[in-house]
């Protein structure tokens, strides 16, 4: 039992609560009648089951559980914001009244303090959303310590920075499972490899944001890194690493398929949008078989979302102007009626007992 | 071994690793402070008027620390005509390179169709109170004196109200010039530092004033690639590297009843109306702070 991790566990629980509801229907219909001392032995089995699952990784067992889950993450997601911005505030707020030494030792001392609270919790807790909320803040004291020492002694401003908030990311991140941290860890290492990337090709490292290429292959490498690393033990943190490297992928990919200015290819305008404009739709068209293949609901939404952006920017950019208004929007709808249609037949083919 | 003696054994490691992460990461910052402070390479003795303190946009209330932002400004190479307006003495940031040292930058050639004006890393050379400085006063009489020249013979278009205020302008202009005009200005550029060194060497044989090579960051100018603008080897200088200078505790309650109470109280004083003077030190790495503040 010890083995399971934290998915596999709300899985199992899951699989239990369908058990019981489908005995009770079964029941209720005189089709499945257990005897007593067997309905009672899989009873007692069951709720030990769920008991020892629910110290161990802190499932939800039933659907009440599951929404208040849900409100516990979205208070403490508020709760790590608000606590940082305080953080944040009160280091300003007090600033000026330290010497420069003092202001040293706190800025250390900060992201060291809250990371042995975060560690004191961690034992403490084992839902471990207190632990989640001081590695948050933790994070934003590391922030912080970079960005104030920085500031203190007049530092130039470097993209290193982002890489040591990024490497701090991922540690808290896998210490105490914060999918959030994940995310953020994955944001200040795509700035840093955009940075470097576009030191190497001879910009100024700040105006990192200008050129979507740079960010391509580290969306790549983030998207494929839970292939080659398995990443169960870490409750959702695959689609954190595939989500975030989709939607920066093919954000750049929009980008650099409206407006070719920002890419470093050596051709016409025209050429280097087209190329993006087949970039799009092929990868997006990708995606959704791969997520269809690999069950992955999230990647096939998100392949979705994004072949319809590259769809209706080309229609806007093909006939907004030549099409009357009307005929323009009428296009939309029959394009959404006809991915309806494909939609249905793929869902169909997915289907228990399909001829095909 | 089971799953949690697993967790625990790794969370060992990652705990470790995030300890090391924030106590290497800080003493390398602190190792190249020092570094940077053990030795002075330049100094300047700096003012209110090259020294300026910022507004915070409301955030004054929030923030107790005090900083100052270096204000500087390149020389102009444009012709002195009436139609030169207040900004363009001010806030003009583009400066002409010789050919070697705008190449040295590796801007793509005008035959190419897109990314023409790319950013890049730089090395400036500041001079203060020097010869550029002089030709800014030289321009700005110059000019102060074209509007004073103007009348209603010479130019009937120009109503005598309009006249009025030009001659007003032109006289503050000259006024701010003189005494509140930063002297800091950004005289050249190079992405190679020793190109810069050997231009300081050749310009400190002519101007009077203290010269300084500084990182920044520029992009090529808006008309190199236009023939007709004869302006091909222009730049703008989008900042230095370190514009924004920390006012230590110790210098800032210096400043007790103005200075401070500006920053430390949050009060509401003219910031801009303050005198003050600074010394500035440059270290090995070329990083600025404030030595001493009067």
């Amino acid at each position: 039992m010890n083995k399971l991790t934290k998915t596999q566990a709300q899985l199992r629980a899951d699989q239990i609560a369908a058990f019981r509801a489908e005995q009770r229907v079964l029941g209720e219909q005189g089709l499945l009648q257990l005897p007593e001392q067997a309905a009672d032995a899989i009873r007692r089995y069951h709720d030990n089951l769920l008991r020892e699952l629910q110290q161990a990784q802190d499932v939800d067992v039933n659907e009440r559980a599951r929404h208040l889950s849900l409100g516990m993450q979205i208070v403490s997601f508020l709760g790590a914001s608000a606590l940082a911005a305080s953080l944040f505030f009160l280091f300003y707020q007090y600033w000026g009244y330290f010497g420069t030494a003092t202001q040293v030792v706190i800025l250390v001392a900060a992201p060291l303090l809250c990371l042995a609270l975060a560690c004191w919790l961690l034992r403490l807790d084992s839902s471990g959303y207190y632990a989640k909320l001081a590695g948050l803040v933790s994070f934003t004291a590391w922030v912080l310590n970079i960005v104030m020492l920085g500031s203190i002694f007049n530092l130039s401003p470097s993209p290193n920075a982002f890489a040591v908030f990024a490497l701090y990311g991922f540690l808290l991140a896998y210490l105490l499972q914060v999918r959030l941290l994940l995310a953020a860890a994955m944001i200040c290492s795509f700035i840093f490899i955009g940075a470097r990337f576009g030191t190497w090709m001879g910009s100024y490292w700040i105006y990192v944001g200008e050129n979507p290429e740079h960010f391509l292959l580290p969306a790549l490498v983030f998207f494929a890194l839970p292939v080659w690393i398995d990443q169960a033990r870490f409750h959702g943190f695959t689609v954190i690493y595939q989500l975030l490297s989709v939607i920066t992928f093919f954000i750049a990919v929009l980008i650099l398929a409206n407006w070719a200015g920002s890419s470093y290819l050596p051709w016409s305008t025209s050429v280097i949008e087209g190329v993006y404009q087949l970039v799009g739709f092929v990868a997006s068209a990708l995606l959704v078989l791969y997520g269809l293949r690999r069950g992955a609901a999230y990647l096939m939404l998100a392949g979705n979302v994004f072949f319809a952006l590259f769809l209706y920017t080309k229609f806007f950019d093909w006939w907004w102007d030549w099409l009357p208004k009307y005929v323009f929007f009428l296009v939309i709808g029959l394009t959404a009626i006809l991915a309806l249609v494909i939609f249905n037949r793929l869902r169909k083919l997915q289907q228990p007992g399909s001829s095909h | 071994m089971d799953f949690f003696s697993i967790r625990q054994g790794t969370n060992k490691k990652l705990l470790a690793l995030a300890l090391a992460c924030i106590l290497l990461v800080n003493g390398f910052i602190l190792a190249k402070v020092y570094i940077n402070r053990s030795e002075v390479i330049a100094q300047l003795n700096l003012s209110e008027r090259e020294l300026q303190l910022p507004y915070n946009y409301g955030f004054a209330r929030e923030d107790s620390s005090a900083r100052v932002s270096l204000r500087w400004m390149t020389p102009s190479s444009r012709k002195v005509t009436l139609e030169l307006d207040r900004w363009h003495w001010q806030y003009d940031r583009n400066l002409q390179l010789s050919d070697a040292h705008f190449a040295s930058f590796q801007f793509p050639a005008c035959s190419n169709t897109t990314r023409l004006r790319q950013k890049r890393a730089a090395w400036v050379l500041l001079e203060f109170d020097g010869a550029s400085y002089r030709q800014h006063l030289a321009q700005i009489e110059q000019y102060h004196g074209l509007v004073m020249g103007l009348s209603a013979q010479t130019h009937p278009e120009l109503a005598e109200q309009e006249l009025t205020e030009r001659r007003k302008n032109a006289a503050e202009l000259l006024s701010e010039a003189q005494t509140s005009h930063s002297r800091l200005f950004v005289v050249d550029a190079a992405a190679d530092y020793d190109l810069l060194v050997q231009a300081k060497q050749q310009l400190s044989a002519t101007s009077r004033g203290q010269l300084l090579i500084v990182p920044a960051e520029l992009r090529a100018g808006y008309y190199r690639c236009d023939a007709r603008e004869k302006r091909q080897t222009e730049v703008i200088i989008d900042g230095l590297a370190v514009e924004s200078l920390y006012v230590p505790k110790h210098l800032a309650t210096r400043f007790a009843g103005n200075f401070a109470d500006t920053y430390v109280a949050g009060t509401k004083a003219e910031p801009n109306q303050m005198k003050f003077s600074a010394q500035i030190h440059y270290g090995r790495l070329h990083e600025p702070w404030i030595a001493d503040l009067h």
